[in-house]
């Protein structure tokens, strides 16, 4: 290979979150970027189904196995799996592994929930003595969290909570007035229990921003926006990188090595075309892995060599290693408040307008709760457009026969409520993934293997999860619908599920217990930089996008500044 | 829902179908690996799904419709029995229940595949009760073959019922006339987005009002 004469720059592996803001970073500092994107090409703008009824889609857009979020979800080749890629599970272990296979990767169909972790979330084994403190603090990350909110704007308010920090004035958008049920959440929690239900932050724009429009108050985000009033990174982040003249983007291009050369400096990736099976090879400067947690964990894996027999930036032995999900549980109920109420315009923006944060750190300090780590509660429900599986969930509820099963339809609709709690994970040495040794995927590369077990606090925190919203729904007098008896390991969500997976190459300041540096740099291959959700030491209940894209934004800031004279 | 012409399947293909019906219900994998681990052809002549990146825009659902005339009658007259319309809501044969039910129990998938055996059970069990073409009997004999079921059936044959029902339900009230007629208002553009009215806000303070507050040590 030549280090003289590359083919680009920097290759970007991955077009999300983390590949889309590294690469508009890089682009606008004038940086000639090569993305490689494994699905297909993806354009939000034509193939959003917005305003498309469920009676227009097969099987009135039921869920089912290839469209497991319902057929209008934006996810495009994927899902719980991902045809020719299998992944295989340890025997004993539960997981699910979400994928896309489209430009702008899993951020087209995703929550937009954006919070900031807070000063705690980064120094957690200071604090309780579990898992292992980042090697930054919350200041460190907070003028990229600005300016991530800024650039792709995002709703809420300062509430002044404790760990959930507040944006400077002036960076958030207004957030929406609450939805009847949410509006309901917030006066009944607090007083049957004192739980805060506050504005959500969500990276939907309630105000034009830029050249973007606000939200239109209709359509299921989950289905994509075709006007850019959400966060994809394919609205937001490439196509102004597109339009700098410094980005190509290759999609169908699924990477499986990362090249290095005789002094170990990465210089390149070798990828697969998956429209024709062929090997191709991309020679660059720098190489920027944003393949997501575990994608990007087995690309390493497979770099296996003489020089690097247990794969690539792996001397440390982490690589795959500390693998994380959200803890979650959750109980619905069909509240008798919301019930007969009269029809009105209640779809909102149709993800969260409401959360609670976590309002438990006095009773932790007191030592009254049994877990350390806290977690929040995200609500559903409402008045939205009548979707075949919620339909057929109102229709379980009718016990009347005949023409009167209309009248508890109407009677019923919106009054179903999902109260969900989303928690913080401690890192395990039995939770980890590396290469099976006997499956591989339709190119004959091995597949990963997920190796899963929940810990203590894990079910602890789930357990306090349900009997907190199964307490307070039975106190507002609500049919709880879920099986809250059910055992405490069946009750919480399998791991991999709620698709927050973090922490397979983390970032720390010892290369022999870390991946990657402070500024995401692979520790053994210099010139190799790793900027997705892999390299989180923990995983806080805060929901991980606006982290990725603000840690991205962070490390190519210091990438540029290596590939300047002088730089390293 | 819209209308189609049934491309009808064979009777050879159908008894194939069923029996890989049989089949993938007594697996817990999905259809695709049930058919699979069969390994014969004329399993793998089944209908595929329509895949992880359909064309969101069309509504094509590319396994064969398979009920038949026949079939059709019973089902439309079935869902209008279980699911009778009411004022502004029409009755299921109105929105084509049988378009619907064609598909939906056409389709290769787990779910469907279990409906699609339930709706074979019940569509022969009424048969059976009525001593022949239980669709072809006036109002009142259907309806009276319905309850002889409700009252003597099986517990399958019941829960097949209340099956339908509420398949019936969720493709009406998924239909243009029921998600007008449930209440729902929305689905188009709007500048802004101010909350529920007034009243519907008034009526959710008095309700929590009248909570009473969880006792401290009810509190997790």
């Amino acid at each position: 290979m030549s280090a003289v004469d590359p083919d680009t720059d920097v290759v970007v592996v991955g077009s999300g979150a983390a590949g889309g803001m590294a690469a508009h970073v890089l682009t606008h500092a004038g940086v000639r970027v090569t993305m490689l994107e494994a699905g297909r090409d993806y354009d939000p703008v034509t193939e959003t189904p917005m305003f498309n009824l469920p009676g227009e889609a097969p099987l009135n857009g039921a869920s089912t196995p290839d469209k497991e979020f319902g057929y209008y979800d934006a996810t495009v080749g994927g899902g719980w799996e991902v045809p020719g890629e299998p992944y295989t599970v340890a025997e004993g272990s539960a997981f699910r592994w979400w994928r896309a296979r489209m430009l702008g990767g899993r951020t087209n169909h995703w929550g937009r929930l954006s919070l900031r972790f807070g000063p705690y979330d980064f120094k957690g084994r200071s604090r309780d003595g579990l898992g292992v403190d980042w090697p930054i603090a919350y200041e460190d990350l907070a003028p990229y969290y600005d300016r991530v909110e800024r650039l792709i704007g995002v709703f809420g308010e300062a509430e002044g909570l404790e760990n959930s920090p507040d944006s400077p004035p002036g960076v958030l958008l207004p957030p929406p007035a609450f939805r009847a049920f949410e509006e309901w959440m917030r006066l009944s929690l607090r007083r049957i229990a004192g739980i805060p239900v506050v504005p959500a932050h969500m990276a939907i724009l309630t105000r034009p921003h830029g050249d973007r429009p606000a939200c239109l108050f209709a359509t299921d985000c989950l289905r994509g926006c075709s006007i850019g009033a959400n966060f994809q990174s394919t609205t937001v982040l490439l196509p102004p990188a597109r339009a700098t003249g410094k980005l190509e983007v290759r999609t169908r291009a699924k990477v499986v090595e990362v090249l290095v050369d005789g002094r170990g400096r990465a210089r390149g990736v070798l990828y697969i075309n998956t429209a024709t099976g062929d090997l191709h090879r991309v020679t660059a400067h720098r190489v920027v892995l944003a393949a997501s947690t575990c994608e990007t964990a087995r690309i390493l894996l497979l770099s296996r060599s003489k020089s690097h027999p247990d794969g690539l930036a792996n001397t440390s032995g982490e690589v795959g290693r500390n693998l994380m999900d959200t803890v979650a549980a959750g109980v619905s109920a069909q509240v008798p408040q919301l019930e007969d109420l009269p029809p009105f315009h209640d779809e909102g923006v149709t993800l969260f307008h409401a959360y609670s944060p976590w309002w438990g750190y006095d009773r932790q300090r007191r030592g009254e709760i049994p877990f350390p780590r806290g977690y929040h509660f995200e609500y559903w429900g409402g008045r939205r457009l009548p979707e075949f599986d919620d339909m057929l969930l109102l229709a379980g509820l009718t016990g009347a026969r005949g023409s009167r099963l209309h009248a508890e339809m109407r009677r019923y609709f919106g009054s179903i409520v999902w109260m969900t709690g989303r928690g913080e994970m401690i890192p395990n040495a039995g939770t980890f993934c590396d290469l099976d040794p006997l499956t591989t995927d339709r190119w004959g590369y091995p597949a990963l293997r997920f190796h899963w077990k929940w810990g203590p606090l894990e079910l602890a925190q789930a357990d306090h999860m349900r009997r907190t919203a199964a307490d307070a729904f039975r106190a507002m007098g609500a049919r709880v619908l879920t099986d809250v008896d059910q055992p405490l390991d069946k009750a919480i969500r399998v791991g991999g599920s709620v698709i927050h997976e973090a922490g397979t190459c983390r970032t720390g300041d010892k290369a022999a217990t870390s991946v990657v540096d402070p500024w995401l740099q692979a520790w053994d291959v210099p010139g190799l930089h790793i900027v997705d959700a892999a390299t989180f030491p923990s995983m806080p209940d805060k929901n991980p996008t606006l982290t990725i894209l603000a840690q991205a934004w962070r490390a190519m800031d210091a990438l540029i500044q290596g590939l300047r004279p002088g730089g390293g | 829902m819209q209308k189609t012409e049934p491309a009808m399947m064979t009777r050879r293909s159908t008894l194939r179908w069923a029996g890989a019906s049989a089949l993938a219900l007594s697996t817990a994998a999905g259809p695709m690996r049930a058919y699979a681990a069969t390994g014969t052809d004329e399993l793998a002549a089944l209908p595929s799904g329509y895949g992880k990146d359909p064309d969101l825009f069309k509504r094509d659902a590319p396994w064969p419709h398979w009920l038949g005339p026949r079939r059709r009658i019973a089902v439309e007259r079935l869902a209008d029995h279980l699911v009778p319309g009411q004022g502004d809501i029409p009755n299921p044969s109105d929105l084509d229940i049988a378009a619907f039910f064609d598909e939906w129990t056409g389709a290769p998938y787990p779910e469907q595949i279990a409906d699609r055996a339930a709706l074979i059970d019940i569509l022969a069990t009424l048969d059976g009760y009525a001593g022949g073409d239980w669709s072809s009997l006036d109002a009142r004999g259907r309806e009276a073959v319905i309850e002889r079921v409700e009252a003597a059936g099986t517990e399958v044959q019941r829960a097949s019922l209340r099956r339908l029902t509420l398949l019936t339900l969720a493709a009406v009230y998924t239909s243009p006339a029921g998600i007008r007629a449930i209440g729902f208002v929305g689905n188009e553009p709007r500048e802004r987005f101010g909350g529920p009215p007034p009243d519907v806000l008034a009526k959710l303070e008095d309700a929590a009002e009248a909570l009473r507050p969880m006792h401290s040590d009810d509190q997790p």
